[in-house]
């Protein structure tokens, strides 16, 4: 009795799917990158990069005012099987209704407008398990996104019901900080040694709880009124980098200590606003972000003291500067400043505090019709350490890039990319797009 | 008796200027036909753009670009890339303004940002090719003096010769030309060559339209192939256009933050 209605809803299933599957827009990229490290070897740590990736994205329109989206990577490393994985970017549903843009499901934030750091730019974590390689590395958070837009203002609010942290170097990495084997005994008065030897010790890392209490919320206000665009807006959410707890362990003889690292998310506040204009030929973009942290009596020295972060930039370009072609120049100025300032001093390594006077400089120069010498660098002056990335970006035919850069480090021991000196390395990465 | 011969020698010149004035109107009246012939409210289609260095290698881009003038003549405009995979779903709003800078922005969907871009830079090079932003303006005949300087057929197209100077000081400033030569085709008032000289006067670019067709239900005429040499490196970029549409009513809202990067 049954039979001709199932088969009649089998062939309307079928025909329905392969309709659909008909119409799903297929896109992404396959990926070789190679990075060869040509400091130093590190015993234990992982020394390069040989790692190919696909990327799969698929984009059905499912009604005139609905649209599915998902994009899958596939990521093997011969040189770190651990890195290996099957990781699902980004998975959401579009909805257009009326003046309204819904965003639902897992996706990648980009606020801000200064070019190159943006402090206003906290909904999304990364994947820092190369610090020097966060190209296309941001991670997507399970969210939801409603846009109003009103001629030229548009009002955005964005619930994140869970929480994902970045994503730290490993241990076996050659970015994951070395850690002292020796602390200074601080109560040293001529018993024991005046230096301990230290072991350390991770405990398990604190993360917010799962509960309704940890949702995190954002608001922006964005515009654009003769020649100006800005907005304003306002996070409450979770650092998505740890604040870095030790308990110090001192045995009776006064020789060894045994440092106990526990990682812990902690939730802020954060005031944010930003602009980007012309004059002339000049490009100019500001970006500020005010952060209200747990510890606004600065008391707990693991967490962060309330401050600013600002960055502004000019962007210009250098006419026929040889065989008529052209340098595009980038410079941005970024600050960090402490209000109330209590001397805040920060570990050498902590991501979060790595740009706090900093120059940051970009300078493309087309060579050719189909590529470009690059130079990309930044001098931290409070520390007087710096990066610099000279490369050739190749557009070898049509959807294929080839990439050649070198990345040097450089600065004292005791500074951010100092401490990762013999880190300079090469990398070749060709890119084919579909 | 000498009179009448003088006065009919009067008549007869005063015929033959008449003549010369019916043939060879003003630089200025030939632009305006052309721009007559050249404006719509709003105009779209679909292109492809051959980029070619002087070697012979080739990079092939898709897209589609639509336009809408508004009664003052400022026009906006919306491209959006549709191949090659690396720059499909890159998108560039450009908003003119008489009165200041236009507004510019580029969507780049792998940094998911819209990017103001300085409007004020005309010469800089859109999108990689041998058009500057300035040669997809309209044409501004009151920041122009336009000089008739001859007639030519190129390609078979009988065509006026035109020499197009900047005389506002603003325009004086963003142009990277010093002068340009424009033919406009006599029958359908066409921009079907153009010569770019630099600033110090040399000669720098080549515009050369072909194919000109009459766009399906409209009075307008288009160049379904330009192509635009870069004379002094042996650059060139070609632009193929398909499904000309004007005319079609097509709303503001499309030129707008949100539509760059919705794509739809």
């Amino acid at each position: 009795m049954n039979c001709p209605r199932a088969a009649t809803l089998s062939s309307t299933i079928s025909l329905f799917a392969a309709s659909a599957v008909a119409q799903v827009q297929p896109s992404g990229f396959v990926e070789y990158d190679n990075l060869t490290y040509i400091g130093s070897r590190k015993e234990e740590r992982v020394n390069g990069r040989n790692q190919g990736i696909l990327q799969l994205d698929l984009r059905h329109q499912a009604a005139p005012a609905a649209e599915v989206f998902g994009s899958l990577e596939v990521r093997t490393d011969q040189a770190d099987r651990a890195r290996d994985r099957v990781f699902l970017d980004e998975a959401y549903i579009n909805l257009y209704i009326g003046a309204f843009d819904v965003r639902l499901g897992k996706q990648i934030y980009a606020w801000g407008r200064a070019d190159v750091f943006n402090p206003t730019d906290n909904l999304s974590s990364w994947d820092y398990s190369d610090i020097l390689d966060i190209e296309d590395e941001k991670i997507g958070v399970l969210s939801a996104r409603v846009e109003y837009y009103l001629g030229n203002w548009t009002v955005e609010g964005v619930l994140v019901p869970s929480f994902a942290p970045s994503v730290l170097p490993d241990t076996n990495s050659r970015w994951f900080p070395d850690l002292p084997d020796s602390l200074p005994n601080a109560g040293y008065a001529g018993q024991g040694d005046a230096y301990l030897n230290a072991s350390h010790t991770y405990g398990e890392a604190v993360l917010p709880d799962d509960g309704i209490g940890s949702t995190q919320y954002a608001v922006r206000v964005s515009g654009s009124v003769r020649g100006w665009d800005f907005s304003l807006s306002w996070f409450d959410g979770y650092n998505d980098l740890p604040a870095v707890h030790r308990a110090i362990l001192i045995d009776s003889t006064l020789t060894d200590a045994e440092v106990f690292i526990r990682q812990e998310y902690h939730r802020r506040q954060v005031i944010g606003a930003d602009f980007a204009t012309s004059f002339g030929r000049i490009g100019v973009r500001g970006e500020a972000a005010y952060y209200l942290t747990e510890d606004w009596n600065g008391v707990d020295p693991a967490v962060d003291d309330p401050y600013l972060q600002y960055a502004i930039g000019l962007d210009y370009t250098l006419k026929n500067v040889f065989a008529d072609k052209d340098i595009s120049l980038l410079l941005e100025w970024i600050q960090e400043v402490h209000v109330p300032d209590r001397g805040t001093t920060y570990t050498i390594t902590d991501l979060t505090h790595v740009f706090r006077k900093s120059l940051f400089g970009k300078a493309d120069f087309d060579v050719g019709e189909f590529a470009k010498l690059t130079f990309e660098g930044v001098w931290n002056t409070y520390a007087g350490d710096w990066w610099v990335r000279p490369g050739l970006d190749w557009s070898v035919a049509d959807g294929v890039q080839l990439r050649v850069a070198l990345d040097l480090l450089g600065g004292p021991n005791d500074s951010f990319f100092g401490s990762y000196r013999d880190n300079r390395r090469t990398q070749v990465r060709l890119k084919h797009s579909f | 008796m000498d009179i009448p011969k003088v006065t009919f020698g009067f008549a007869l010149l005063g015929l033959l200027n008449v003549s010369v004035w019916a043939q060879e109107p003003s630089g200025q009246a030939v632009m305006e036909r052309h721009r007559a012939q050249d404006r719509t409210a709003d105009e779209s289609a679909m292109q492809t753009m051959t980029l070619v260095n002087s070697r012979g290698g080739e990079r092939q881009r898709q897209l589609t670009y639509t336009t809408k003038t508004d009664a003052d003549g400022e026009r906006k405009m919306i491209v959006q890339f549709l191949a090659p995979a690396d720059i499909a779903g890159t998108g560039f709003l450009s908003i003119e303004h008489s009165d200041r800078a236009d507004n510019r922005w580029l969507y780049l969907p792998a940094l998911r940002k819209t990017r103001r871009i300085a409007g004020s830079d005309k010469t800089d090079s859109f999108v990689g090719s041998e058009f500057t932003y300035e040669d997809l303006d309209s044409e501004k005949l009151e920041l122009h003096r336009y000089t008739l300087t001859g007639s030519e057929t190129v390609d078979d197209v009988d065509a006026w010769v035109i020499e197009a100077v900047a005389t506002d000081p603003r325009r004086l400033a963003e142009t990277g030309y010093s002068r340009r030569e424009l033919w406009i085709s006599k029958d359908h008032y066409v921009l079907i060559q153009a010569k770019y000289y630099d600033k110090s006067g040399g000669y720098s670019k080549l515009f050369r339209a072909g194919d000109l067709r009459q766009v399906p239900g409209s009075e307008k005429w288009r160049a379904y192939r330009m192509t635009m040499d870069d004379v002094r490196n042996g650059d060139r970029t070609v632009l193929e256009a398909a499904d000309y549409r004007v005319n079609q009513g097509v709303p503001d809202r499309l030129f707008t933050e949100r539509y760059l990067r919705r794509r739809r």
